[in-house]
């Protein structure tokens, strides 16, 4: 995270450098689509309600991706992706799911560029992916905050948008009790809307469980193009050369790109058509990346290209996420 | 080294003699750490007559840092600050002598993860700048006691050298009553083996320490003061003496015998009226204190490092 | 963040380097200690062989949001994040060093993701410029404002708490602390190093813009200012103490040490850039590092040929004649 990737050895008009390749950090850059939208999230239940299901949720989105495109302007670059869920209860297998998917959203008139899973913004081919993201999270200091030495939600797995109620400190013996103070969200304009969002979960065999809004989190970042694991891109799209579509889903890659000729997976923008059930979720990703302070560089990267091409990106990363809630009738809940 | 100091009972002069330990040890040329762990009354400053430096800090002792009101408890260097004025220049030769106090008006509070993380950053930073940490506990099964077992017994302390040092009178009630808290039921070695520590070992580095023993025999003139057993008719000289046996007998049934006893530190007029750091001054001249009390101190002082008195029996 | 070319503003920087000794009996190669530096996942330790082996840990940011007084005395507040990382040098010493730009911001507290866009940047808020809150900072007392040094020795006490260090150090030397303030304005150079106590140096700097410095430059030359000082605090106290003690009571641990893993160390100006060289001329002239430094050497060696000498006359004195 470092502000600048300068090397001290070499100054302005230097005729004489010195390098070590162990100082030497560069940064990969990736091309960018306009805009990136998100075709839907594929989670057990709405498999198992059957392809009717998959084609009515289609037949819900077609008219907002269409609305997208056109707001989106003439000659823009727009990549769709889909996710499929094989992390919390993952179910059935590429080979069936893929091509159901794909066949439902040609109906509606929608074509799925690219296919992720969701196990893969967790980690992928043995890479840590959801750690690099927690190690961005910077917690927003209450005032009075002279250095930000408390705990982060690296290590509580909780974060939140302001003070909880909960004083930190325990009680003294024999000291005046304090009255219970309620909880408060920082920088609001006079009642607060406070969140706690949980980022994880230990599984009884000591194994670590990303919640949904981390994953989802981890996600719209991957979309924008601002993950990097030290200097290389995370999880690059790859393509899938096979006839059939393999029967497990981790002998998948992470993000298979499914349109040979689909513009870059990465995007200035991403737009989301989701189902109701996942606002709270999604308020949980925003919370999260209000309190994530993005690689610099990939930053840079991102204005430098965009100005490049005439237009101005949002430096506020959550402005640069828009979405649209649609109610399918789904019963279930989140994972 | 971290060494921590106890008691099951008030009375037994363990801060002073502490003080007075990490005293001789910094005169020998290490850096020494005190650090003021009794919760209910932390009273360590007085001994070192660091009282005015401890009001200029307020909120920065230990209690305060623990429980994360701040980022770092305050350091006192005796030779700097004491407002005593034997103690103040530092000797040559002689290493830090540094305070670490409780807050005024702190009391006890339980552990949490979040304390005992602290609590092992603390002891780590000083063990880095330090040769001895001496930590003065609260006496009794006490919070602090807690804290001192659980961080100990952390993996980033693993490799660090802790001893234990359990003060106690010579009277059968302390005997009695150390013996538990050392061994009985949610005793130090229970609870320091349900925090993790290995029960054997971790009684292999505890210690005893005699506090407060009137001497019977010793003559007067070497003292300059009436011995316990002056003025006494010769039954009660006999009487006494066997008390002091069956002590002896009753503390080896215990478990508190000579073998695992690091040293005695007698009765003292000086300590009785005033707890104060005894200085070479105060007992050649003129002759305030009392010669065995600096040489118990002192051997104590060597004790802390001694191998072959910590080696497991 | 862009660095002093900005054009019309002043560049100014506060920020605290605590230095001290890595808590293993002997430094630590080259591999271990950039597992030991691996603090962010994602990003990259960098380290340097030559001429001394550094090597230095990613960025972590701290929020604060607190009061800082000016020159005036007035109160300004301070929201922003300080950027921190930890660094070793020849495997041996520890630095956890923490900066923060400070800049004019506006009147309230805007959301959190704004602070965040500019890594290490503090905006102030109410009156008084960046430059009045830069010099009160080095002699500031206030348990409550800023405090960079606390984020740095949190820094270090997570190297510490490292299962990769054996946590048995051949020595106890003292810590020590350099808090500085580094304005970049119109004007040439000019600068203060004081020692305020044992543990304690403030450095003052102003430099000239056309020195064209960047944040991250201007914390590593702190670094290494604050790695010299602490090497001249710590043998020389280690060599006096040697010399000191009486023939045949000798106990020669501690001088070995620096012997066998300090002396090596020193090389000043290594991470400053051309435009900062000036700063190590005025250190040189006053109070003169290198020159101590060079007494001290001379001194350990004399020392040790005099000890030998003893050492060759006990033995002949020992032997039985003839």
């Amino acid at each position: 995270m470092t502000a600048h990737g300068e090397d001290a050895a070499v100054g302005p008009a230097a005729d004489w450098v010195y390098r070590e390749s162990s100082a030497d950090l560069r940064t990969r850059a990736v091309p960018y689509s306009h805009l990136s939208v998100e075709l839907g999230h594929l989670y057990m239940e709405d498999f198992t309600a059957g392809p009717d299901r998959l084609r009515a949720h289609f037949a819900q989105v077609a008219p907002w991706a269409a609305t997208a495109r056109s707001l989106a302007g003439p000659r823009r670059r727009i990549s769709t992706c889909f996710l499929v869920d094989d992390y919390f209860t993952p179910f059935s297998s590429p080979a069936e799911v893929i091509p159901m998917v794909v066949r439902a959203a040609a109906k509606a008139g929608l074509r799925i560029d690219y296919l992720a899973r969701e196990s893969a913004c967790a980690e992928a081919n043995g890479a840590r992916v959801a750690p690099l993201l927690l190690a961005r999270l910077v917690e927003e200091p209450p005032v009075g905050t002279a250095s930000g030495t408390r705990p982060p939600a690296a290590e509580s797995g909780w974060l939140c948008n302001g003070v909880r109620s909960r004083s930190d400190v325990a009680p003294q013996a024999m000291s005046t009790a304090t009255a219970w103070e309620p909880p408060l969200e920082l920088g609001a304009r006079r009642h607060s809307v406070f969140v706690d969002a949980q980022l994880w979960s230990t599984e009884r065999d000591g194994r670590r469980l990303w919640s949904c809004p981390f994953l989802a989190a981890v996600w719209q970042m991957l979309r924008l193009g601002l993950l990097r694991d030290r200097g290389e891109v995370v999880l690059p799209p790859e393509s899938w050369e096979e006839d059939a579509f393999p029967d497990r889903w981790d002998l998948l890659p992470p993000v298979v790109r499914l349109n040979p000729q689909a513009t870059p997976f990465w995007a200035y923008r991403t737009f989301s058509v989701l189902d109701t059930r996942f606002l709270p979720v999604e308020h949980a990703v925003r919370v999260i990346l209000d309190h994530t302070a993005a690689d610099p560089v990939a930053l840079r990267q991102v204005a430098e290209r965009s100005e490049k091409e005439g237009l101005a990106v949002p430096s506020r990363l959550t402005e640069r996420i828009l979405y649209a809630f649609t109610a399918t009738g789904t019963e279930g809940g989140g994972p | 080294m971290i060494v921590f100091a106890t008691s099951d009972k008030g009375g037994t002069g363990r801060s002073v003699t502490c003080a007075n330990i990490a005293y001789r040890r910094a005169l020998t040329g290490d850096n020494v750490a005190y650090v003021d762990f009794d919760f209910g009354s932390p009273t360590a400053a007085t001994v070192f007559e660091l009282g005015s430096a401890v009001r200029a800090h307020p909120g920065g002792g230990v209690h305060s840092y623990l429980q994360g009101r701040t980022a770092e408890p305050v350091r006192l260097d005796v030779w700097s600050l004491s407002e005593r004025e034997a103690l103040r220049g530092s000797l040559r030769g002689a290493g830090r002598l540094c305070l670490v106090p409780g807050d005024v008006g702190g009391g006890e509070f339980p552990a949490d993860e979040a304390v005992t993380r602290r609590c092992a950053n603390l002891f780590l930073a000083l063990e880095e700048e330090f040769a001895v940490t001496l930590v003065d506990l609260s006496a009794g099964r006490s919070y602090a006691i807690d804290i001192a077992l659980r961080t100990t017994a952390r993996p980033e302390l693993r490799d660090v050298v802790t001893r234990w040092l359990v003060f106690h009178r010579w009277t059968r009630q302390h005997l009695e009553a150390t013996a538990a808290l050392v061994r009985d039921e949610r005793g130090i070695l229970q609870i320091g083996a349900h925090w993790g520590h290995e029960q054997d070992a971790l009684e292999g580095r505890v210690r005893y320490v005699r506090a407060a023993v009137p001497g019977i025999d010793l003559p007067e003139q070497d003292t300059g003061f009436p011995a316990a057993g002056h003025g006494l008719r010769p039954e009660q000289k006999e009487w006494l003496k066997a008390c002091d046996a069956e002590l002896t007998r009753r503390s080896g049934k215990l478990g508190l015998g000579r073998t695992v006893t690091l040293g005695t530190v007698p009765l003292d007029p000086v300590l009785q009226w005033r707890e104060q750091l005894i200085t070479d001054e105060d007992v050649l001249m003129p002759q305030i204190a009392n010669r065995e009390t600096a040489e118990a101190f002192q051997d104590l002082a060597d004790g802390l490092t001694d191998e072959s008195r910590w080696e497991t029996l | 963040m862009t660095g002093a070319s900005d054009d019309g503003a002043t560049l100014v920087m506060v920020g605290e380097v605590r230095t001290g000794l890595l808590m293993n009996r002997l430094p630590l190669e080259a591999d271990a200690v950039a597992e030991l530096l691996d603090l962010v996942p994602g990003e990259r330790v960098r380290t340097r062989e030559r001429p001394v082996p550094r090597a230095v840990s990613p960025d972590t940011l701290y929020g604060v949001d607190c009061p800082l007084v000016t020159r005036s005395g007035g109160r300004v507040r301070a929201i922003g994040t300080l950027a921190a990382r930890a660094c070793v040098v020849g495997g041996r010493v520890v630095q956890g060093s923490t900066r923060g730009v400070l800049i004019a911001g506006g009147d309230r507290r805007l959301p959190w993701s704004h602070y965040l866009e500019c890594p290490g940047v503090v905006e102030l808020t109410g009156r008084g410029t960046a430059a009045d809150v830069a010099t009160r900072f080095l002699s500031s007392r206030d348990p409550e404002s800023l405090d960079p040094g606390a984020v740095s020795e949190a820094q270090v006490a997570r190297l510490r708490a490292a299962r990769l260090l054996d946590h048995r150090p051949p020595f106890h030397p003292r810590r020590t602390r350099l808090r500085w303030s580094a304005v970049v304005d119109r004007e040439g150079f000019r600068g203060a190093f004081t020692l305020a106590d044992r543990e304690l140096r403030t450095l003052r700097l102003t430099i000239a813009r056309t020195a064209q410095a960047t944040p991250e430059q201007l914390a590593a030359l702190c670094e290494d200012v604050a790695l010299h000082d602490w090497l001249l605090t710590t043998v020389p106290a280690v060599v006096d103490s040697a010399c000191g003690t009486r023939r045949g009571d000798a106990d020669h641990g501690e001088l070995r040490v620096v012997i066998d893993q300090l002396l090596h160390l020193w090389m000043p100006g290594t991470d400053t850039p051309p435009g900062l060289g000036e700063i190590w001329d005025r250190l040189e002239a006053r109070p003169g590092l290198t020159r101590q430094w060079s007494a001290c050497v001379r001194r350990v060696r004399d020392h040790l040929a005099l000890r030998t000498l003893e050492l060759l006359q006990d033995h002949r004195a020992a032997r039985p004649p003839g």
